[in-house]
């Protein structure tokens, strides 16, 4: 489509008005440019973090000699005629807008040549003259020329920060392109100096590690998903796995239709998925590509259209939720550490090892004991992997954590345990009452409605103020779906009838779950809440001094959770001390 | 204080009260026994503070005086120590204690005397029972399970006793089943005649791991004598003395709150029943939310148990007597810890409802009866 200048009444609905502010901004439109011409290679380069020049050049289809002149007047794109265009749009830009905002405020130059053209063109544009054409040589593609910005708008100069704050905004462009775009080749240059560059091989784990580094990028989980229906919601992307996660949101990124977007629903569905398995106050590393029609999605709310909003906001959120939650849950729940080459047992196995193998305490002493004589070969031979029992369980399964052989207790509170054999064989740290929290955590949360529930011989009274028989009255249902069971036993007492099976100090925990701030939110929150609390006072407790019987059979517990490499709070329950990490530490290699 | 006594002797006296001394303890001197040698008898003492016991034995004794030794360490030598006659003797420098046999000289650095714990002494005055050790032990052994391990109702760790000329029984429950057992004593029917003292001693709740340590040590007296000073309960045999704190407190009266009238009634073979219930709920071992699902009815009993991912188990079981049919549920754990510390051939199964107490009993023997509560479950 040829460039052409908007409709009046069109210019006006989409109208942004001034979205030049800073470097990053010239560099934002430039590259977005160069990406709706459908370049396979961008080469964004800066000088004095982008203060004194911008330049990015891409190999997309150029704009026809013709045109140039269009192309940095206002209003004029070749990317939308109509304003309901916009439900089919699938360009970054739409507004005819960037090019002429940039030559406002800098001494613009345009060079393009369409594939098809011999030569390529350039055009000049200085604020308040007339553009300059000539000619020039060049490859097909474009590249675009930003000098001085600001040259002319002292008062926005002065308030531009350091070039390297300035340069640290670019480069957050580009690798938020870059990461949006796995397909194309991103190359970013200070001063001649490459800061960055992507294969553009489509791999967004490679973009990941471009930007990030091999470590992390190795980390993460893929996910990809189609939700078929109406929604047509397309999911992929990299996600961190339950764990310990990161102080900050930065790497918890979203990209529409290949738009870097913030968006709340988003980020709200992410932080719930991942409630419970990282710790408060810390957050996945989630870079999540979302491809939807352009119909449902709305672009023009914001003048950097960095906002979008969502026709179908609510499925969305579900969607997005239900997928992660998928990707993190079950067997997969596996901490960074274990490595992705291992073999996945099918789930009839692996619950069948948890219910036989540790089971025993017996054994576990026993193997306290031989922990301390026997010398394990230091590298397992094919074959000792191989055979027996022992091999086996050193493949382990991605996602649950080895068969763990306790050998004593730090501080009352964290267990320290062999894992593995072989090559694999690892020292663990478990934290008792994490691993334990889980571990009734996921007993209360698999007990079906009306399960679990556990009669008393004889009814256990709790007296009951106004307070607490308001708690009551308001509680019960959420009470009764934990398992208890009470009825009022006269004006000043409730008697109660029955408990969660397994639960110890049942009687207290239940006038404290009456007197206690109730928990807010939706139901399944609500329950969820109440859940990690009963959990919490259930369990093991730190500071609780264990026989081996006993650590051995918190292990063995805890071992069959679903997740268990978190508390419910989302604390880590556990530690691995792999063999490559002893030996960096004693300088073995 | 210095005395002789021959090693089997000693090595029996230490070994027994040593199972007393705690592993850890916030009062160090627990971790010793206290030796107290006078007029040809010595005494060996060990505590854990909630317990006492102390042991005598006819000895040789040149000089009376007491010392403490740490516990562990004097019953491992001892018991290494060659079956001879082994001296023991305080020596200048203080609280140290010399043990020698001929060829042998160990010199011990023992604890203050002083510092030791003294268990009360055998209220003599006020109300006393008296009664076998194999039946106090029998009464412990049968309902010891049954009794509470959460400290949060810390009154359900104990055991309720209660004492009665001729007549002892026991109660323990954790909250979902009960445990009982009443003890006739033959031998003072017989006599016919109360001996002087005796009298009931009731609602005496004795923690259970206190209870499990007197039985093993009275077990082979003939005559047990309890009495209760109202913070604690003594035991006086032969050559034991036992001292246990009471746990303060009242217990539940929960028998009062029982069905009294079991609308379904099944005999079963006890060993057969046990035999089936193992195998199924084996499927749910570490499960232990798991239900034990039993069905009577059509003139048989089906147990059956369902793991996810596990799979199912099913057996089915003929009765010797048939009742109303019931399906029913148990923690498949407290149900057969019932069936084991019932003894007789057969099992008389009585339920009044789904979500009713069940009793299991001997037919044969009145004197015990287990009652537990089943689960709900789902659908
Ligand atoms: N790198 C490029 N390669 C090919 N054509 C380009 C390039 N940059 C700009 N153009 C052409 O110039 C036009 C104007 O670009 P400009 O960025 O000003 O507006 P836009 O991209 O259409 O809308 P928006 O203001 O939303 O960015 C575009 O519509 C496009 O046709
Ligand atoms: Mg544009």
């Amino acid at each position: 489509m040829s460039i052409r200048r908007l409709p009046r009444e069109v210019a006006e609905r989409i109208a942004a008005g001034e979205v030049i502010e800073r470097p990053a901004s010239v560099v934002k439109e430039l590259v977005e440019n160069a990406l709706d011409a459908g370049a396979r290679r961008v080469v964004v380069e800066l000088e004095d973090g982008g203060r004194a020049a911008i330049r990015v050049s891409d190999d997309g289809r150029g704009i026809a000699p013709e045109e140039l002149p269009l192309a940095v007047e206002r209003y004029a794109t070749s990317k939308l005629e109509r304003f309901e265009d916009l439900e089919r749009l699938r360009t970054l830009g739409f507004r005819g807008e960037a090019l002429a905002s940039v030559a406002a405020v800098a001494l613009l130059s345009i060079e393009s040549r369409p594939p098809q053209a011999e030569a390529g063109r350039r055009l000049r544009v200085r604020a308040g003259e007339p553009p300059a054409l000539e000619p020039v040589a060049m490859a097909p593609g474009t590249r675009v020329d930003v000098r001085d910005l600001f040259h002319n708008v002292p008062a926005r100069r002065a308030h531009l920060r350091s070039a390297r704050a300035e340069l640290l905004a670019c480069e957050e462009v580009v690798a938020a392109h870059a990461l949006a775009h796995p397909g194309v080749a991103f190359r970013l240059l200070h001063e001649g100096r490459a800061l960055l560059e992507t294969p553009g091989d489509g791999e967004m784990r490679h973009v990941v590690a471009a930007l990030w580094g091999e470590e992390l990028a190795g980390s993460l989980r893929e996910l990809r998903e189609e939700a078929p229906g109406p929604l047509a919601l397309k999911l992929s992307g990299l996600v961190s796995p339950p764990g310990l996660g990161r102080a900050s949101r930065v790497l918890e990124r979203f990209t529409v239709n290949g738009r870097p977007v913030e968006n709340l629903s988003l980020r709200m569905a992410a932080e719930e998925a991942y409630r419970n398995l990282l710790p408060a106050h810390r957050h996945p590393v989630l870079l999540l590509a979302l491809e939807l029609p352009p119909l449902e999605v709305d672009v023009n709310v914001h003048p950097t259209k960095r906002v979008v909003r969502f026709l179908h906001e609510r499925a969305v959120h579900g969607t997005v939720y239900a997928a992660l939650r998928r990707a993190l849950g079950g067997a997969e729940g596996a901490p960074p550490a274990a490595a992705s080459s291992r073999v996945r047992e099918t789930p009839g196995a692996w619950a069948w090892r948890q219910v036989y193998a540790p089971l025993d305490a017996g054994e576990a002493v026993a193997a306290v004991a031989a922990a301390g004589e026997a010398e394990r070969p230091a590298v397992a031979t094919p074959a000792a992997n191989a055979a027996g029992k022992e091999g086996e369980e050193g493949e382990g399964d991605e996602g649950r954590p080895p068969r763990l052989r306790p050998l004593a207790q730090l501080h009352g509170t964290y267990l320290l345990c062999l894992g593995g054999v072989g090559e694999a064989e690892s020292l663990w740290l478990v934290d008792q009452h994490a691993a334990d929290e889980r571990y009734w955590f996921e007993r209360l949360e698999q007990q079906a409605e009306g399960e679990g529930v556990q009669p008393l011989v004889a009814p256990l009274p709790v007296p009951l103020d106004s307070r607490r028989r308001a708690a009551w009255e308001a509680r019960r249902p959420l009470l009764e779906a934990l398992g208890f069971r009470a009825e009022e036993g006269g004006p000043s007492s409730l008697w109660l009838r029955a408990i969660p099976a397994g639960l110890r100090g049942a009687e207290a925990l239940f006038a404290d779950l009456l007197d206690e701030e109730a928990p807010g939110g939706a139901w399944e929150e609500r329950l969820r809440a109440w859940r990690a609390r009963v959990a919490c006072r259930t369990a093991v407790r730190a500071g609780d001094p264990l026989e081996p019987e006993a650590q051995a059979a918190l292990l063995a517990r805890w071992s069959s959770c679903r997740q268990p490499w978190t508390c419910p709070h989302g604390r880590p329950a556990a530690v691995e001390i792999s063999r490559a990490e002893l030996a960096r530490r004693f300088l073995r290699r | 204080m210095r005395f002789r006594l021959a090693q089997p002797a000693l090595a029996r006296l230490l070994q027994v009260t040593s199972r007393i001394v705690p592993a850890r303890s916030p009062l160090p001197i627990t971790s010793g026994v206290l030796l107290r040698a006078e007029a040809g008898w010595l005494e060996v003492t060990a505590t854990d503070l909630e317990m006492s016991a102390t042991l005598g034995l006819p000895a040789t004794v040149e000089e009376g005086g007491e010392a403490v030794l740490p516990a562990r360490f004097l019953s491992d030598l001892v018991r290494r120590a060659p079956a001879t006659d082994l001296e023991l003797s305080t020596q200048e420098e203080a609280l140290a204690v010399r043990l020698a046999w001929p060829d042998a000289d160990f010199v011990i650095q023992g604890m203050s005397p002083d510092e030791f714990p003294r268990p009360a002494a055998f209220p003599e005055e006020g109300p006393a029972a008296t009664l076998r050790g194999r039946d106090l032990a029998r009464v412990v052994r049968r309902t010891f399970f049954a009794a509470s391990q959460d400290q949060a109702r810390p009154i359900l760790t104990g055991i309720l006793l209660e004492i009665a000329p001729g007549r002892i029984t026991a109660l323990a429950t954790d909250g979902f089943r009960i445990a009982r057992q009443e003890v006739v004593q033959e031998s003072s029917a017989e006599e016919g005649e109360q001996e002087e003292g005796a009298a009931a001693i009731g609602g005496l709740v004795v923690p259970a791991r206190s209870l499990d340590v007197l039985a093993g040590l009275g077990e082979a007296e003939d005559e047990i004598r309890l009495a209760s000073d109202g913070n604690r309960l003594h035991a006086r045999g032969n050559a034991f003395h036992f001292q246990a704190s009471l746990l303060q407190g009242r217990y539940p009266q929960v028998l009062e709150l029982l069905p009294s009238r079991f609308v379904a009634s099944w005999q079963l073979g006890r060993e057969e029943l046990l035999a089936a219930c193992e195998r199924v709920s084996l499927l749910g071992a570490g499960r232990e939310q798991a239900p034990l699902r039993l069905q009577f009815g059509d003139g048989r009993l089906v147990v059956a148990a369902d793991a996810p991912e596990l799979g199912r188990a099913r057996e089915e079981l003929p009765p010797l007597e048939e009742g109303e049919p019931m399906e029913i549920a148990f923690n498949p754990r407290f149900w057969m810890e019932g069936l084991k510390v019932l003894e007789g051939e057969r099992v008389q199964v009585e339920m009044s409802g789904p979500l009713s107490a069940a009793r299991l009993r001997d037919p044969e023997d009145g004197s015990f009866f287990y009652i537990v509560m089943p689960m709900r479950t789902a659908g």
